[in-house]
């Protein structure tokens, strides 16, 4: 699992359940992430984040999800 | 009211609905059923009708459901949670169980449409209380796109080909929310998996009604509809704005339009993305595209004169 951090939040994402659909990458409204060349998502920029959770909300796949306090959330954990 | 974090909440304290299941990339099947199960405070036990959720998601050893759950067969999704209900209901009034549990049923639209119509009718007609989810992609996925009473004017399927004499599907799809509400159940509703928060409020009003309730939530299938995965939310919205898929509720009876477009898209904007209706694009077909338009019209203008309130999310 990758962690991206800024200011006390962090975004979770599991590479091995990110099947490339690419609806977060679209649902994003500050244009964080993108499709790697292995079609899994990353963050581009994580400055932009605003911590939203629209990408977690809409993934199909529970691959990518949003932690407040740096505490990862027990449903993420594989 | 509903907000990401609430529902990232629920999902923490229940994990009610888990990944690794085997829908296809994109779907828009699991977007409506983690909201939906994440709105609900209460207990659920899951309900399955036979399709891509049920096959996809309990690939025997494993599955993607942490809640009990069962599934007897295609058609009867309805007369299954009716029959977990009654127990529950003769178990509560002897004192056995005492919390209050929500039964969830999800089925696609060939479940529902089609093939379950009669057994959702009975339960709805014997009032049970339950929460009956169509996961509505308009047609039958799972075994490769054939057409079902929920797929729409010259869309094509493999049962319903494009050919010299055949434009796709001849007949217009069926309401189904509105034969449902014909039951004068408590609650019933529209919604889109583009519009969560629409979707959450509505699953939470639909498990707070003492009686059945009944949610018709328009999910693309990149597969079926031929568009890239990426899209799948963008083209349920698309149906929203064109006014193809209007989010309306019927409370009591009583008619509410939750969302009008600023701006009615034309139809052809959600039609043009799918390649299940690209032959509608050929010179040949023009007439087509205005006969869709024609039916898009005249249905949100019904719509427009039945509902009492209209309301922008
Ligand atoms: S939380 Fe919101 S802003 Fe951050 S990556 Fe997800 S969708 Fe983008
Ligand atoms: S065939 Fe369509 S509905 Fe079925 S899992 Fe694939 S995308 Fe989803």
């Amino acid at each position: 699992m990758k962690r991206y951090e800024q200011n006390g939040f962090f975004l979770a994402i599991e590479p091995r359940r990110c099947k490339g659909c690419g609806i977060c990458v679209q649902s994003c409204p500050m244009k964080v992430l993108i499709l790697n060349d292995y079609g899994k998502v990353e963050v581009k920029e994580i400055a932009r984040c605003v911590f939203c959770g629209l990408c977690e909300q809409r993934c199909p796949d529970f691959a990518i999800s949003v932690h407040k306090n740096l505490v990862l959330r027990s449903s993420m954990v594989v | 009211m509903p907000n990401t974090k609430e529902l990232a909440r629920v999902e923490e304290a229940h994990k009610r609905f888990t990944g690794a299941h085997a829908l296809c990339a994109g779907c828009g099947t699991p977007i409506c059923v983690r909201t939906i199960l994440n709105a609900i405070k209460e207990p659920v036990v899951v309900i399955n009708a036979t399709g891509c959720l049920e096959v996809a998601t309990t690939r025997y050893p494993t599955t993607a459901w942490n809640v009990p759950w069962i599934h007897v067969a295609f058609e009867n999704a309805a007369a299954v949670a009716s029959g977990v209900e009654t127990a529950y209901r003769v178990l509560r009034r002897r004192g056995k169980i005492s919390k209050e549990i929500r039964f969830v049923a999800f089925a696609g639209d060939g479940g529902t449409y089609d093939i379950g119509l009669q057994a959702l009718s009975g339960a709805l007609e014997r009032g049970h209380r339950f929460i009956y989810v169509c996961y509505d992609n308009e047609a039958y996925m799972n075994t490769g796109n054939q057409r079902s009473g929920a797929t729409p004017f010259a869309a094509q399927t493999t049962t319903a080909p494009t050919g010299t004499r055949s434009f796709g599907k001849a007949q217009r799809r069926k309401d189904l929310t509105e034969i449902v509400a014909a039951h004068h159940i408590p609650y019933v509703a529209q919604a889109s998996i583009s519009d969560w928060y629409d979707l959450a409020a509505k699953a939470r009003k639909a498990a707070s009604v003492d009686g059945p309730a009944f949610l018709n939530v328009l999910s693309s299938c990149p597969r079926g509809w031929g568009h890239p995965s990426d899209q799948s939310v963008k083209i349920a919205r698309l149906a929203v704005e064109t006014c193809y898929w209007p989010l309306f509720e019927i409370i009591e009876g009583r008619w509410y339009l939750n969302y009008v477009p600023e701006e009615k898209l034309p139809v052809i904007e959600w039609l043009r993305p799918q390649k299940r209706f690209a032959h509608l694009f050929e010179p040949a077909n023009q007439e087509l595209l205005s006969e869709i338009q024609r039916q898009v019209d005249e249905d949100w203008e019904r719509l427009l004169r039945r509902c009492e309130r209209h309301e922008t999310l």
